[in-house]
C-alpha cells in the first residue's frame, strides 16, 4: 500500500509527516505510554512490527519509566545472576545475595509477559468466531492486530492497531483480564523479591564482586533484554509482521 | 476512656476537613485557574475560531471538507478523511486500515484516479498525502506539493493570475518547526479565506 501511495501517509498527520510519526509512535510503546499522534494499525508493515516489539521488551527498553523501572531492575537480577554463572560465584546485586528464592521470583516475573499476550492473543487467534468479530484485516495483519491488543493491554500501554474491535463482550473482558494480571501479578512478585532482600543483611563487595556500574554489565543486561524478552516473542513477530513485511 | 471515645469522631472530623480542603483545592480554585489562564487567550481557549465577516467559519486547528465536483472547483481541497462521511468533527478517527489491506489500496487508487482527473495532470504526479487519510480525519494541512498541484486549477476557475494565488498559497505555507522538526505545510482553511478575500466577496457566487 505505500508503494501504491507514494509514502506510508495513511493514518498520519501531514505535519508530523513519516518521520515524527514513526518516532512519537516508536516513544509510545517503549515506554509504557499509549498516546499516539498517528494510527499505527495503518503502519508499514515492519513499522508496526518494531512497535509491537517494544512492547513485548517488556517497555524497558530506554531504562524503564513508570512501572517499567521494576521491570528492568528484574532483569537486572536475571543479568546479574547470568554473570554469576559464568564465573561460579554466587551471584549478589548491591551487596544482597541473589539465591533459588529469589531466581523463582524472578523468573516467574519474567514469564508473565510473553505469558499473558501469547495466550490471550492465542485463545483469539484460535477461535473462527472470535477473529470474525474482532479481527479487521485477513492473513498476517489480522494476527498482528491480535498480538498487539495483547501485548498493549498486559503491558498497560494503551495504544492500539485500533482496526481491532475490541469492544466485544469478549475482548473486553479478556483484555481486562490480561491488563489486571499483567499489572499486578508482576507488582506482587517483585514486592516479594524486594521483601526477601530486604530481609538479608548487606554483604560487603569483594573481589569476586561483578560491578554493575560498569560498561561490561551494561552490555550484558542490553542483552539480557534482548534475550529474555524479546526471544520469547520471536515465533510470533515470525508469524505476523515478518510475514507480512516479505510477502 | 473520653480520648479512646473520641478517636473516632476526631477522626472524621479531619477526613471532612480534608474533603471540604480539596472540593474547594480541586473543585473550585482550580477550575477558576484554569477559566481564567483561558480568558487570557480567549481566542485559543474558544477553540481558535476562523471569521469572515465577523462570522464562524471553521477552527484553524480543524481541515473542513470541500464539495466535490463544480461547487468545489474554486477551492483547494485538503486530505481525504476517515472521520465520519469526511471531515465529521464529532467523529474524529483514521481509517485503521492495514498495509495490506485490498480495500485501502482500491481507495487509494480511486482517490489518485479522482485527484488526477480533477487537476487535469498525471496520476503519477498526484502526491502521496492527497491519497491518504489522515491520523484525525480532520488535517487542517496540505503538502506544499499538492497545494502546488491544485494553484492551476483554482486560478483558472477564480479567473485570478496563477502568480497571484501562488503568492496566497505562500502566504498560507508554514515550514518545519525550528527548521527541522516534523514537515512543510500548507494551512488550507486559511488559504481559501485568503482567496475568498483576494477575489471579493461577490467574485464567487
Amino acid at each position: 500500500m505505500p508503494q501504491a501511495a507514494g509514502a506510508a501517509m495513511e493514518g498520519k498527520e501531514v505535519r508530523f509527516g513519516e518521520a515524527l510519526s514513526a518516532l512519537f509512535a516508536a516513544s509510545t510503546t517503549a515506554t509504557s505510554t499509549g498516546a499516539v499522534n498517528s494510527f499505527h494499525d495503518s503502519y508499514t508493515a515492519a513499522g508496526g512490527g518494531v512497535l509491537l516489539l517494544n512492547m513485548m521488551l517488556g517497555e524497558v527498553t530506554p531504562g524503564g519509566v513508570g512501572s517499567g523501572l521494576y521491570g528492568m531492575l528484574v532483569l537486572a537480577v536475571v543479568a546479574v545472576f547470568l554473570a554469576g554463572l559464568m564465573v561460579g560465584r554466587t551471584p549478589e546485586l548491591l551487596g544482597k545475595k541473589i539465591g533459588p528464592r529469589q531466581m523463582v521470583l524472578v523468573a516467574l516475573s519474567v514469564l508473565t509477559m510473553p505469558a499473558l499476550p501469547l495466550v490471550g492473543a492465542a485463545l483469539t487467534a484460535g477461535v473462527p468466531a472470535l477473529v470474525g468479530a474482532s479481527v479487521q484485516d485477513a492473513g498476517p495483519h489480522g494476527l498482528s492486530e491480535v498480538l498487539y491488543a495483547y501485548a498493549s493491554a498486559a503491558n498497560n500501554n494503551g495504544s492500539a492497531f485500533a482496526g481491532f474491535g475490541a469492544a466485544t463482550t469478549y475482548q473486553n473482558t479478556a483484555l481486562g483480564v490480561v491488563m489486571l494480571l499483567g499489572r499486578f501479578v508482576p507488582v506482587v512478585l517483585v514486592l516479594a523479591l524486594a521483601g526477601s532482600l530486604a530481609r538479608q543483611t548487606a554483604v560487603p563487595a569483594g573481589a569476586g564482586t561483578l560491578s554493575t556500574r560498569s560498561p561490561v554489565f551494561g552490555a550484558l543486561l542490553a542483552v539480557v533484554v534482548v534475550v529474555v524478552a524479546g526471544l520469547t516473542f520471536v515465533p510470533a513477530l515470525a508469524l505476523a509482521p515478518l510475514v507480512e513485511a516479505l510477502s | 476512656m473520653p480520648a479512646r471515645a473520641t478517636a473516632p469522631l476526631r477522626l472524621a472530623g479531619a477526613c471532612l476537613r480534608l474533603l471540604l480542603a480539596l472540593t474547594l483545592l480541586l473543585g473550585v480554585a482550580y477550575p477558576g485557574v484554569v477559566l481564567l489562564a483561558g480568558r487570557l487567550v480567549p481566542e485559543r481557549a474558544d477553540g481558535s475560531p476562523v471569521r469572515v465577516d465577523g462570522a464562524v467559519v471553521g477552527s484553524a486547528l480543524l481541515g473542513q471538507a470541500v464539495p466535490d465536483g463544480p461547487d468545489g472547483d474554486a477551492w483547494f481541497h485538503p486530505r481525504p478523511s476517515a472521520a465520519g462521511d469526511g471531515y465529521d468533527p464529532l467523529a474524529s478517527g483514521a481509517s485503521n486500515l492495514g498495509p495490506s489491506s485490498p480495500e485501502l489500496l482500491a481507495l487509494v487508487e480511486e482517490r489518485r484516479a479522482a485527484v488526477a482527473a480533477r487537476e487535469g495532470v498525471d496520476p503519477a504526479a498526484v502526491p502521496p498525502d492527497a491519497v491518504t487519510a489522515s491520523a484525525s480525519g480532520l488535517d487542517p494541512h496540505v503538502s506544499p506539493e499538492y497545494a502546488a498541484l491544485q494553484v492551476p486549477r483554482v486560478a483558472r476557475e477564480r479567473g485570478l493570475p496563477e502568480a497571484e494565488v501562488r503568492a496566497l498559497v505562500e502566504g498560507a505555507s508554514r515550514g518545519r518547526a525550528l527548521g527541522f522538526v516534523g514537515e512543510p505545510v500548507v494551512d488550507v482553511l486559511a488559504l481559501n479565506v485568503a482567496l475568498e478575500d483576494a477575489a471579493g466577496p461577490a467574485a464567487v457566487r
